[in-house]
C-alpha cells in the first residue's frame, strides 16, 4: 500500500477539525453537532460496506460517536481523527459482522437446512485499502455535492440520496420541471459535479 | 458508430436502460467508453453507498447528544467496557537467552506478551527482506474475550490515541490464530479486535 493511500486527506473545510476538537473540549456542544455533521456519514459508509444492516450501520454509528466522545479528550492531534473514526469504524462493524455469523450458525445448528452462503451473502469483510478509496470517494463527493448550485444539489440529492427514492413523477413535481428535462439535467449536473470534484483535486474520483 | 453521447451512457449506467447490439459491439471495441462506463458505475456505487450511509435527522440528534450525556460524566466513569482496551507487556523474549545476551539479527524468536486476561505468542520469522508475524491469542477465560480477532498493525506513536491506518490487517481464524506475512521492520502498535471482549493492544512491538 502505497504511503499516500495510507492518510486520509483533510480536505479544506470549515472551520477545521482542530477548531472543532478544540472547542469541544472546551465544552462547546454545536462544535461537538458541527463533528458530527461533518463525519457521520462517513462513519455510516463503513458499515454499509460490510453490508451491515440498516440498523446495524445505526448501532455502529452510535458506538463509534459514543467512543469518541470519551476520547476526546485524549486526541493528540485532531487532524487524524478522521483515520481515527475509520479505524473505530471498521473494529465495530468487524464485530457486528462476528455477531451476525454467530446468530446465522446457530440457526443452522438448529436447522441444518438452512442454507447458510445464501443468508450470509450481503456480509463483506473489505481490506483497509478498500475502505481508505471508500471514505476517500464519499468525502469527494461529500464536498462536491455542497458545491453544486441549488438546482443541480436539489435534483441530483432527491435522485441518488433521499432514501424514500422518489419517482421521476414525484421528482418532476417537487422541482417544478418537465419530466423528459430530468435525464439531461441529470448529465449536465453530472458534469458539474465532475468538474468541482476536478478542482478539489479528485482527477480520478469518478 | 460514434462515441456514446453523455445522456445515453447515464441512462445505461443509472437507469439501467439496455444497450443494443450495434452498442454492445461498440463497448466491446472502444476502451474509452469501457473506461467511462466504469467511472460511471463506480459513481452509481458510491452515490449509493451514501443514500445508505446518509444520517437521519434522528441518528444526527441522538449522536448530538452523546456529547452531553459524556460531558457530565467523571472520568471514572468514562472509561467504561465500550471498545475497552488491554495493554499486554512483553513478558519473554526468545532472543534474550540465559545471560541476558541477545542473539544474532535474522533468526525467528518467540515473544510472549501478557496481561491478567489474556497472552498472546507470537513468532517472528524472516521471509526474504521481510518478515511475518505468526501469532495465537489465548484467553484465560473464554467467556470474555470471543475469537475471531481483526488484526491490525499501526505505526507506532508515543500517543496511540489517534494513529494512522493499519499497514497490515487480516482477520484471524476462529481458533484465534493469525499470520500477517511482508511485514517491513518498524516498531509497531498490535492491535486485535475480539468478536466479543476488549480490544487487546500490544504497543511498540519491534520487527528487527
Amino acid at each position: 500500500m502505497g504511503d499516500e493511500q495510507l492518510r486520509l486527506r483533510n480536505t479544506t473545510v470549515h472551520p477545521s477539525t482542530t477548531d472543532l476538537v478544540t472547542r469541544c473540549l472546551a465544552g462547546n456542544a454545536s462544535a461537538w453537532d458541527a463533528l458530527v455533521q461533518r463525519f457521520a456519514g462517513l462513519v455510516h459508509s463503513v458499515p454499509v460496506r460490510h453490508g451491515l444492516s440498516p440498523m446495524e450501520v445505526d448501532d455502529v454509528g452510535q458506538e463509534v460517536f459514543l467512543a469518541l466522545a470519551r476520547h476526546l479528550d485524549r486526541i493528540e492531534n485532531p487532524e487524524a481523527l478522521p483515520a481515527w473514526l475509520l479505524i473505530t469504524a471498521r473494529r465495530l462493524s468487524w464485530r457486528a459482522v462476528q455477531k451476525r455469523r454467530q446468530e446465522i450458525n446457530l440457526v443452522t445448528d438448529d436447522n441444518p437446512n438452512t442454507n447458510e452462503q445464501n443468508r450470509d451473502s450481503s456480509l463483506q469483510m473489505p481490506g483497509m485499502e478498500t475502505l481508505l478509496a471508500g471514505w476517500q470517494r464519499q468525502e469527494a463527493l461529500q464536498n462536491g455535492l455542497n458545491r453544486l448550485d441549488v438546482k443541480c444539489r436539489s435534483l441530483l440529492w432527491m435522485l441518488f440520496l433521499d432514501r424514500q427514492e422518489p419517482s421521476y413523477e414525484e421528482i418532476s413535481a417537487h422541482l417544478s420541471v418537465p419530466i423528459g428535462s430530468i435525464g439531461p439535467t441529470r448529465t449536465r449536473c453530472l458534469g458539474k459535479l465532475r468538474s468541482i470534484l476536478n478542482s478539489l483535486g479528485f482527477p480520478s474520483a469518478f | 458508430m460514434d462515441h456514446f453521447d453523455d445522456v445515453r451512457l447515464d441512462a445505461f449506467i443509472f437507469d439501467a436502460v439496455p444497450l443494443g447490439a450495434e452498442e454492445t459491439s461498440h463497448v466491446a471495441e472502444c476502451p474509452l467508453c469501457r473506461e467511462r462506463i466504469a467511472a460511471r458505475s463506480l459513481l452509481r456505487e458510491e452515490l449509493n453507498n451514501a443514500r445508505q450511509s446518509h444520517p437521519t435527522p434522528q441518528q444526527l440528534n441522538r449522536y448530538s447528544r452523546l456529547f452531553d450525556a459524556v460531558a457530565v460524566q467523571s472520568l471514572g466513569q468514562r472509561l467504561g467496557p465500550l471498545l475497552a482496551t488491554l495493554r499486554l507487556a512483553l513478558v519473554m523474549d526468545s532472543r534474550q537467552g540465559a545471560l541476558g545476551l541477545r542473539r544474532a539479527a535474522g533468526f525467528g524468536h518467540r515473544l510472549l506478551y501478557s496481561s491478567d486476561q489474556v497472552d498472546v505468542e507470537l513468532l517472528v520469522e524472516p521471509e526474504g527482506s521481510t518478515w511475518h508475524i505468526d501469532g495465537d491469542v489465548l484467553p484465560f477465560d473464554p467467556d470474555t474475550i470471543d475469537p475471531p480477532y481483526l488484526v491490525e498493525l499501526q505505526i507506532s506513536h508515543e500517543s496511540d490515541s489517534m494513529a494512522d491506518p493499519p499497514l497490515y490487517a487480516a482477520p484471524s481464524e476462529a481458533s484465534g490464530r493469525f499470520r500477517l506475512a511482508g511485514v517491513l521492520s518498524g516498531r509497531y502498535l498490535l492491535s486485535l479486535t475480539p468478536a466479543r471482549g476488549p480490544v487487546i493492544e500490544i504497543p511498540g512491538l519491534e520487527i528487527p
